[in-house]
């Protein structure tokens, strides 16, 4: 037969040693007749009593309410900031770029290609321009090439920019 | 003296306007020794278990016209008075910076030097054992040994399940043995 599981059981044999050793005797008192005189004690105090009305969570603590007020500000320092700043708009990770930004990044990269390479290319069956450069150069006439130029003003260009 | 009086009756009494404050009156009379005895294990002196007492009933007469049937008036009595008592426990150790768990030392001492507690060693050597419990065996302890509560009883005080209270009482028995075997 197995043996009863006191704990189970609600029926705990060191409760009954414990009460068998130190008893169920508890060393405090009230003063004389204070049972007596407490129904009326406690009535005066309800009567006297109001009830607390119950306050919203959010207005419990100082830190709350600090911690909104905080939010608020943040919320409208960053809309201000949008607002009325004027950096360049990125949208959607398209970069905008100005004209002369534009120029030098071709310049660069026409740079770094290798002369070699550029030759190659030019040299190659399908881009035969040097072959197509000598051909058209051959078929327009000086006076051809002074009327676009001055047309166009070319002339005064070259001659402001190089003397 | 507590009265004899069906709990059903104290609130029908109470809720009545005319005979609210006599319903009142017999409620406490009926249950005020008990309550008493629980706070005051809790907070060891007798003015703080007087001002414990004083909300607790402040409280009741409040809410006694929510008060669903479901539950028997006892054990909210019971739960209302337990909350007053760790909420004015835990306010008077926050004032001294002292965690609510690390209580037990500044309680037991209070066995010594309050007014009004006197009795024989052994009763004084209990109370210091029973004080250094964690606050739930506390609880659990003061509701089982001297209250003689039924464990389902207790779980509708504190809403814990039977199964952990028994545990509960299970350590805070060992618990007082080994504290006042090595005393």
């Amino acid at each position: 037969m197995k043996p009863a599981n006191n704990i189970q059981n609600g029926k705990n044999g060191s409760d009954r040693k414990l009460k068998d050793l130190l008893g169920k005797e508890m060393p405090y008192q009230v003063p004389d007749g204070y049972f007596e005189g407490l129904p009326d004690h406690l009535l005066d105090a309800c009567r006297q009593s109001r009830q607390e009305p119950k306050r919203r969570l959010y207005l419990q603590t100082g830190f709350l309410r600090i911690a909104a007020a905080a939010a608020v500000l943040i919320m409208a320092a960053l809309v201000i900031t949008m607002v009325f700043t004027n950096r360049p708009s990125e949208v959607e990770g398209f970069v905008e770029y100005s004209m002369d930004e534009i120029y030098f990044y071709n310049i660069n990269s026409l740079a770094d290609l290798e002369e070699t390479y550029l030759l190659s290319l030019i040299e190659s069956d399908n881009l035969d321009l040097m072959g197509l450069m000598v051909n058209k150069a051959d078929s327009i006439s000086d006076e051809a090439i002074m009327d676009y130029l001055l047309a166009e003003n070319h002339i005064e260009y070259y001659i402001i920019n190089e003397y | 003296m507590p009265v004899n009086i069906d709990d059903r009756e104290i609130i029908q009494l109470t809720r009545n306007e005319h005979s609210k404050e006599e319903g009142f009156v017999l409620l406490v009379k009926k249950y005020q020794q008990r309550l008493y005895w629980h706070i005051r294990r809790l907070v060891v002196d007798h003015d703080d278990a007087d001002d414990v007492m004083q909300n607790t009933f402040i409280k009741i007469w409040h809410g006694l016209a929510k008060f669903r049937e479901e539950s028997q008036l006892y054990t909210w009595l019971y739960r209302i008075a337990t909350n007053e008592a760790l909420g004015f426990i835990k306010k008077a150790q926050h004032k001294k910076s002292i965690p609510f768990e690390d209580g037990g030392p500044e309680l037991s001492a209070l066995i010594d030097n309050s007014p009004l507690i006197s009795g024989d060693e052994i009763s004084r050597k209990l109370q210091r054992a029973v004080l250094m419990l964690p606050a739930k065996q506390r609880l659990v302890f003061n509701m089982k040994y001297f209250d003689e509560m039924k464990y389902e009883e207790i779980s509708a005080v504190l809403g814990t399940s039977v199964g952990a209270l028994k545990a509960s009482y299970h350590l805070a028995i060992k618990k007082i043995e080994k504290q006042v075997l090595v005393d």
